[in-house]
């Protein structure tokens, strides 16, 4: 599998947050989710990958080249959506395209004409004028129309009613088909990428928890529900932001094979859905190994 | 691509700027009653920076550097483009100097290669101040900055102007007055400096705005 993204070691320090040795891949063919909680560090990460933000340390290479060697063309090939507008409000969508098609020598008029038919955008209404939906359609309309080969988005579902999300879906789907082009996709609504995403690569604050494919994440981790006496000492280390009430615990098992044998009959194994992974994850490292209810 | 960043500069305008700067037409011709070719080079000079003074405040930085373009060429259009938007002033200054001078009841001359030096000249110091605090510090900054040093520099020059008028302070006449006598060479001397600023000024701008994160 080639890996059209590649990046490694990638640092950034902030005042009050910091990105540290970031490595994720994102392959040819294939759709990669990004996930993390809000603040978590996905949009440093797509902005490092963008050359929108410098890292301090670390290589970021799209295509086999990094952005010191050949920027313009590692973004002729990509299509970016941001999480917000970022294009003139002030003027109208036409006026936008006219601005911005003429930077991409493979800007395609009749497929910009027909993403904007699709996604039925009014062509000559002011962007400030449009919904944060509408806004974020106008975004995948402009990204889309070069035909990129790399499509990196970031959010892009977090303003869209539930049809055009899945719309938006079956459309990425529908891109990676010729196996050529590759999406990089960030989002904290995990259900969206649970639809379409063959890899996954987890960040919390600032660290890459997993990265890997989809299917082996959700294989070996389970979430596990059971009586207290189950719960040992070692048991319990295996297990990640383990809730205990009165009668029970609830808990990540993360290398479920390690349990092989030991849970059947006593407690109940649920395959998690990426959101539990998050989450569990996200609470092991807020309050530490357990919380009692 | 620097063609297409100076279009979008053109372009991305909100038009009541162009109005804007228009108006600056009442001031610096002292209600269309002055003839005084200084005031017609430094209207030249207002013109010509309006929009690129105003543009960073509708810029959208990360657009413009999502796009496929360096950020060497970004900053090269910047510095162009106060050499674009002197063309159509210096044809509309001369157009109203032409009118002034055919027709108003007062003394006046036509716009000549040295006023356009001297306004080029003007322009690109400001412009040369102007950019790399844009790019450190940011458009309010910025704008606030440069408007008090050229309203500094301005006051500084009537300043000159009024001790060489003075015949009690003797201090400037001898520099005034080579001026007066060459003021061609003093010219070129000026122009030539502000090349060396705006060189160096560029290449800050280049080294800052390379690593600016957006």
């Amino acid at each position: 599998m080639e890996n059209i993204v590649e990046v490694k070691n990638l640092e950034k320090y902030f005042s009050n947050f910091s990105l540290k040795e970031v490595n994720l891949t994102v392959k040819k063919g294939f759709i990669t989710g990004f996930i993390g909680p809000n603040g978590a560090g996905k949009s440093t990460t797509i902005r490092c990958i963008m050359n929108l933000t410098r890292a301090d340390h670390g290589k970021v290479r799209i295509f086999g080249k990094t952005h010191e060697e050949d920027t313009e063309n590692i973004k002729q090939r990509i299509g970016f959506v941001q999480d917000e507008s970022f294009f003139y409000g002030h003027l109208s969508l036409e006026q936008n395209k006219k601005l911005i098609a003429p930077f991409y020598q493979t800007w395609n008029e009749k497929l910009f004409a027909h993403y904007i038919e699709r996604f039925e955008l009014p062509r000559m209404k002011k962007v400030d004028h449009l919904s944060k939906g509408m806004k974020m359609k106008f975004s995948l309309a402009m990204a889309l129309s070069h035909n990129p080969e790399l499509i990196i988005m970031d959010e892009p579902t977090s303003g869209l009613d539930p049809v055009f999300r899945r719309e938006l879906l079956e459309l990425l789907q529908d891109i990676i088909q010729d196996e050529e082009k590759a999406v990089f996709f960030s989002t904290h609504i995990t259900q969206d990428l649970e639809k379409v995403a063959d890899f996954i690569t987890f960040i919390d604050n600032g660290k890459i928890v997993a990265s890997e494919e989809k299917d082996a994440l959700l294989e070996q981790h389970a979430v596990v529900k059971g009586p207290k006496e189950w719960l040992t000492a070692e048991r319990r280390r295996l297990l990640h932001g383990v809730k205990e009430t009165d009668i029970g615990f609830e808990g990540l098992l993360t290398e479920k094979q390690r349990l092989a044998g030991e849970a059947d009959g006593q407690v109940l194994l649920e395959r998690p859905s990426l959101e539990d992974i998050m989450f569990y994850t996200v609470k092991e490292r807020k309050n530490g190994h357990s919380t009692i209810a | 691509m620097v063609i297409q960043l100076l279009r979008n500069e053109m372009f991305s305008q909100k038009a009541y700027n162009y109005v804007l700067a228009f108006s600056s037409f009442i001031p610096f011709t002292g209600f269309f009653t002055s003839g005084v070719p200084i005031r017609h080079i430094l209207l030249i000079i207002v013109l010509s920076s309006w929009v690129p003074l105003i543009a960073p405040y509708y810029e959208r930085d990360a657009l413009l550097n999502s796009l496929p373009v360096t950020r060497k060429k970004i900053v090269t259009a910047k510095y162009l483009a106060p050499l674009m938007w002197s063309i159509p002033a210096t044809v509309i200054v001369f157009i109203y100097v032409f009118l002034f001078v055919t027709y108003a009841p007062f003394p006046a001359r036509l716009i000549t290669g040295w006023d356009l030096l001297l306004a080029l000249a003007g322009l690109y110091l400001l412009i040369s101040f102007f950019y790399p605090l844009l790019i450190s510090l940011g458009y309010i900054a910025a704008t606030t900055l440069t408007a008090i040093t050229g309203g500094a520099i301005m006051i500084g020059v009537q300043m000159v102007i009024n001790i060489y008028h003075n015949p009690s302070m003797t201090s400037l006449d001898s520099t005034v007055e080579n001026i007066i006598a060459n003021p061609n060479a003093f010219i070129l001397l000026f122009a030539g400096i502000t090349l060396i600023i705006t060189l160096l000024s560029y290449a800050l701008s280049v080294k800052l705005y390379e690593r600016k994160d957006f």
